[in-house]
């Protein structure tokens, strides 16, 4: 049976801007993650997590819970403590904060350009601009959206997976550990510096996202960037020995900062100079937005 | 299911004489390039043609009420709010299909509407209903879950006529809404689009270079020729012209008969007057378009028949297409230099 539904008026309130900046995020997370390939892909760019998700497991489960192992389990016991690959002790804000230190640079760098750096490019090769800015909404709710989006997504792979590992070690920690009572107080700051470097990299990430319609350019010139620039500053480093040389690098500059928020290990780059680059590098991407954030070529 | 009317519907017989869009002095310039010079019109509601050559400066117009340009000079009214003041609102309460191919990326046609939807101020629950509905009355809905991006062009024309109509828009903005399509797709939006307008009592402004299209669509249009309005009123309007046109047969001398008309200031002009001026038989019917102006009647061609001796077989009413009068006042309207 057929039904006519014909077309009904709609007489009722409309919503605010914040809901409307939401469906564009929730329809967007909702699109990439509907995705397996993406799935497979984020699972790899987990990586540091999971491996922490494993240190925790063998420090908490494996090794308490097979102490009489003798002498792997001593072994065990000194890199679980000591943490993966060199890294902090696992009751250490460094730990959380960067696990893998160059391979978890790298997975974020891979990440972001992945899910961020086209975020814009292909609405705009789609020609989406154009339906998006002729609804109720103005160009900077568009980005917000976007911006928002880029946002979470980023903090899935920097912040909530640590976060995961977190709950899960207070969870199975022995009470007499002092787990808990250790870590606790690190874990808003935490949380503060990788929502701020997460935030910044995805207002780049966006705002370069706005001067190009093609997806793979637009990858390709983030992570190349920054990429070259971090090499840069490694070999300037190098020849110059002075840690000012790591202004060059964008990501060495932002890593800083939220290195001095969440008060983890100590770093010989001055945290003025990061500011005043950071500041600079921000609002060229607003600069940068404003021009090019334009929904129609221009025709006769 | 219960049927509401739009609050634009509601208002009834009174308003449905005000005009849904008044343009005054409008101007939209790109650089130094002036792509609308001074465009003043006013559409009432129903289906209203905006007519020109490619370039003409169609697509600038609509653009810039809606938004994505920003106006030179001159005020935009549409369906009561100031497009340049109040371009938020307006949006909300008018639909727009872009000419060229437009969809959300990665979404489905149905995610694509609700989206549209909510970004046009409807809540979730009732963006996801309409957008079933009106994915079934475009004819999408067994393709609603499938990725936009595999869609035919006239599949994709639907999506965009869905997502225009979604938040229940009180006029529509088609931008060239059968370019580019086969005649079965073209015909298929024009059906589509003639219910909208006559089942379902939307209002619509259709901006085409297909003349065919607008002429079987629209009661009212609007010429526009390299950025100058140059006609407007409604088609029958338009199509009578000034002059009145009228198919004249004859049997008897041609000749005498058009040198008479034309000595009596009555316009004669068809290709048959100018085959037959040198092989006449005046033994021979033959047809004349004969053209009157206002102030002349139909008797003083009756009465030159006769005074030349002619009889005439057939004398009815011609009516002139939209191409007959968009090319002829396009010529009248040809700019002497450049446009700015």
């Amino acid at each position: 049976m057929i039904h006519d539904f014909g077309l009904r008026g709609y007489d009722g309130d409309r919503v605010g801007v914040i809901q409307r900046i939401l469906a564009i995020t929730t329809t967007e997370i909702r699109r990439i993650f509907s995705k397996k390939m993406f799935l497979v892909f984020f699972f790899l760019m987990m990586s540091p997590a999971i491996m922490a998700f494993v240190f925790v497991w063998i420090r908490f489960i494996v090794i308490e819970g097979s102490g009489q192992m003798i002498g792997f389990g001593d072994r065990m016991e000194r890199m679980a403590d000591r943490g993966p690959f060199g890294s902090a002790s696992i009751i250490n804000v460094d730990f959380y904060f960067d696990l893998l230190r160059g391979g978890g640079t790298a997975l974020t760098l891979i990440f972001s350009g992945v899910v961020g750096a086209g975020i814009i490019a292909r609405d705009r090769a789609a020609g989406a601009l154009e339906l998006y800015f002729t609804r109720g909404i103005r160009p900077i709710s568009y980005f917000t959206g976007k911006f928002l989006t880029v946002w979470f997504l980023l903090l899935c792979q920097v912040l909530f997976g640590f976060l995961i590992v977190w709950i899960f070690a207070v969870s199975v920690a022995p009470t007499d550990s002092g787990y808990f009572a250790d870590t606790w107080p690190f874990i808003p700051r935490l949380i503060a510096a990788q929502a701020f470097f997460c935030a910044t990299l995805a207002l780049w990430l966006c705002a370069l996202s706005t001067s190009t319609e093609s997806v793979r350019f637009a990858i390709l010139r983030w992570i190349g960037v920054l990429a070259v620039l971090r090499i840069i500053a490694g070999i300037l480093n190098k020849l110059f020995m002075t840690p000012s040389t790591h202004l060059v690098s964008p990501h060495q500059v932002v890593k800083r900062i939220a290195q001095a928020i969440a008060g983890a290990g100590p770093s010989d780059i001055s945290l003025e100079s990061s500011i005043l680059v950071w500041g600079t590098l921000c609002a060229l991407a607003l600069y940068w937005t404003r021009r090019h954030l334009r929904p129609v070529e221009i025709v006769g | 299911m219960r049927e509401t009317s739009s609050p634009h519907q509601a208002s009834g017989a009174a308003a449905a004489a005000e005009p849904i869009v008044i343009l005054e002095d409008f101007t939209v310039r790109y650089g130094k390039f002036t792509a609308v010079d001074r465009a003043s019109f006013s559409m009432p509601p129903g289906a209203c043609g905006l007519l020109g050559q490619n370039g003409a400066g169609k697509s600038s117009i609509l653009k810039a009420v809606l938004g994505l340009v920003r106006p030179a000079g001159g005020t935009a009214r549409v369906v009561g709010f100031d497009a340049v003041s109040q371009g938020l609102e307006l949006r909300d309460h008018v639909g727009y299909m872009p000419e060229k191919e437009a969809y959300m990326p990665g979404l489905s046609g149905l995610d694509s509407v609700i989206l549209a939807g909510r970004l046009s101020g409807l809540p979730k629950g009732v963006a996801k209903q309409r957008a079933h509905e009106v994915l079934w009355l475009v004819g999408l809905d067994e393709a609603r879950y499938r990725d936009v991006a595999g869609y035919s062009l006239g599949m994709k024309q639907k999506v965009k006529l869905a997502m225009a109509l979604v938040h229940d828009a009180d006029l529509l903005f088609l931008d060239e809404p059968t370019n580019g399509l086969d005649p079965e797709g073209r015909v298929e939006i024009l059906t589509l689009l003639k219910d909208l307008v006559r089942v379902k009592k939307k209002s619509l402004i259709l901006s085409s270079h297909i003349l065919a299209d607008v002429e079987a669509l629209c009661e009212h249009a609007v010429l526009i020729d390299h950025g100058r309005i140059v006609a407007q009123g409604t088609i029958e309007e338009l199509t009578r012209g000034a002059l009145r046109s009228y198919d004249v047969r004859i049997d008897g001398d041609l000749q005498a008969f058009t040198e008479k008309l034309r000595s009596s200031g009555i316009l004669v002009e068809t290709a048959a007057t100018a085959a037959s001026a040198s092989s006449m038989d005046p033994a021979v019917a033959a047809s004349v378009e004969v053209r009157l102006a206002d102030e002349q009647t139909t008797a003083i061609v009756f009465e030159i028949a006769r005074s030349v001796g002619v009889r005439l077989r057939r004398f009815e009413p011609k009516r002139r297409t939209m191409s007959d009068v968009f090319l002829e006042t396009v010529a009248a309207n040809a700019p002497s230099g450049g446009r700015s």
